[in-house]
């Protein structure tokens, strides 16, 4: 096994006099660690993308497009830029912009929510008022 | 590298001086530099590095007080405000690691930027809470109203009746100049009326029809609607003084034009209805007032249903006919 290793050890500039087994081992360990480095923020990355990308399509709603236009824009267009991000490999880059487009689209869904029920409660009040000035036209009656 | 004489390096502290005697001396210049860290971080407060004067964590700190100053945006949304508060955290980490070396500016802006995302979903959590409770508060009103407003209309009848025991209908088609002989005229058309939501109103008796009795966006009555514009239609036959105003009205969806089209629709549905079942059809008369006069929220399938409508009012013939 040391003897098929020794080329790689003569390839980082290793004597083989000096050669030991333990070091050429950590050399060795050095890319293949990086690799699976890279590898694993990769997939953490894709992994967020898919979250952000459920997130955007559950707050996709005609609700929310008429309530939150802008808010939803946000997190489409950051979607989008993440999965450029992931076309080119750029773990670190897609991972925020996913992070991002998955709270924008939350907010969008909260911000449509909040306007709708204050909407609802406007409506809540003219009916109050209403009904208050039904009241006392009726108490007024002889 | 140079090291020191044997003599020179021998540390009398058992086998923490061994140690320390046998490293290299960067590895003890490391050591000491962990130890004044980790000293200077157990010392207090530090002072503030270069990553505090970051604009994105300076405007996430503004917007925090500004939050923290406002008790209804914490209160109304403790969970939302406690995960705000530690991504607000996270960002404060991540300056810090900035100052050290440890994450770049980038890794800040990002971190900042979750954290005031995070805060506008507790705000945003907040008012929304806030809406609900006042939406409930109103409906709770709305029923105490309704309930009050039945109430009255009982007691008038009762009282109206007591004016005039031996005359219960004394002429109800005959002509009525007296606030009593109008009150009696009333409380007998509610009499004859009763099941079917009416109200007085200054243009005389509402009858609120129509919950239910329109599909959206049609105006063909339902079966409930035929049989109650059955009873409406004995009523007006037998009271053939009394004239009516039928006003149509729709839900939110659909365009103003369409909406006033198809109020138009219903009403005229239900005047051809009660023409067929006898009504003179000069006694009737229709308006469109499509979605301008809602009963109830068109954001809810509920308060949609409540207004596809359409309100008749009875009036005695002298009075205008469809006079708002």
């Amino acid at each position: 096994m040391f003897r098929l290793l020794l080329p790689w050890s003569l390839a980082f500039g290793l004597g083989v006099r000096r050669c030991q087994p333990r070091r050429t081992w950590l050399w060795l360990a050095w890319p293949v660690a990086c690799g699976l480095g890279a590898c694993s923020g990769l997939g953490a990355a894709q992994a967020q993308w898919s979250r952000a990308e459920a997130a955007l399509r559950q707050a996709d709603q005609p609700a929310v497009q008429a309530d939150a236009p802008v808010e939803l824009g946000l997190a489409r267009e950051k979607l989008q830029r993440a999965h450029q991000a992931l076309g080119v490999q750029d773990a670190a880059m897609a991972q925020r912009l996913a992070e991002q487009a998955e709270l924008d689209a939350q907010v969008a869904e909260a911000h449509a929510q909040r306007v709708r029920l204050r909407r609802e409660e406007k409506a809540a009040r003219a009916l109050t008022l209403s009904l208050q000035g039904r009241a006392s036209s009726a108490g007024a009656q002889p | 590298m140079r090291t020191l004489p044997e003599s020179q390096r021998r540390v009398p502290w058992g086998w923490l001086g061994r140690l320390l005697a046998g490293a290299p001396r960067a590895a003890l210049a490391g050591l000491a530099g962990l130890a004044f860290g980790l000293l200077s971080a157990c010392a207090g407060p530090r002072e503030l590095g270069a990553a505090a004067q970051n604009p994105a964590l300076l405007a996430l700190n503004q917007r925090y007080a500004l939050a923290e100053a406002d008790p209804t945006a914490t209160r109304q949304a403790p969970e939302a405000w406690a995960r705000a508060q530690q991504a607000r955290q996270r960002a404060l980490d991540t300056a810090d690691r900035v100052d050290a070396g440890r994450a770049t500016p980038v890794d800040l802006n990002h971190a900042a930027y979750l954290a005031a995302q995070t805060l506008t979903l507790a705000r945003e959590a907040a008012a929304s809470h806030q809406a609900r409770a006042a939406i409930d508060v109103a409906h709770a009103e709305h029923d105490r109203l309704r309930e009050q407003a039945g109430q009255a209309r009982s007691e008038r009848l009762q009282a109206a009746l007591a004016t005039d025991p031996t005359h219960p209908n004394p002429g109800l088609n005959g002509p009525m100049d007296t606030p009593a002989q109008r009150d009696v005229r009333l409380a007998t058309l509610q009499l004859q009326l009763h099941g079917i939501a009416s109200q007085h109103t200054e243009r005389g008796w509402m009858l609120e029809l129509g919950e239910g009795w329109f599909a959206p966006g049609h105006s063909a009555l339902s079966t409930q609607g035929q049989q109650e514009l059955a009873r409406i239609a004995l009523v007006l036959n037998a009271n053939p003084a009394e004239r009516a105003t039928i006003e149509g009205h729709t839900d939110g969806q659909g365009s103003h034009g369409s909406n006033q089209a198809l109020a138009l629709r219903r009403a005229d549905a239900v005047r051809q209805g009660l023409v067929a079942l006898g009504v003179a059809a000069d006694r009737l008369g229709t308006r469109a007032l499509g979605d301008s006069q809602p009963a109830a929220s068109n954001d809810t399938a509920e308060g949609r249903r409540a207004n596809r409508r359409v309100e008749i009012y009875l009036s005695p013939a002298a009075d205008t006919l469809g006079a708002p």
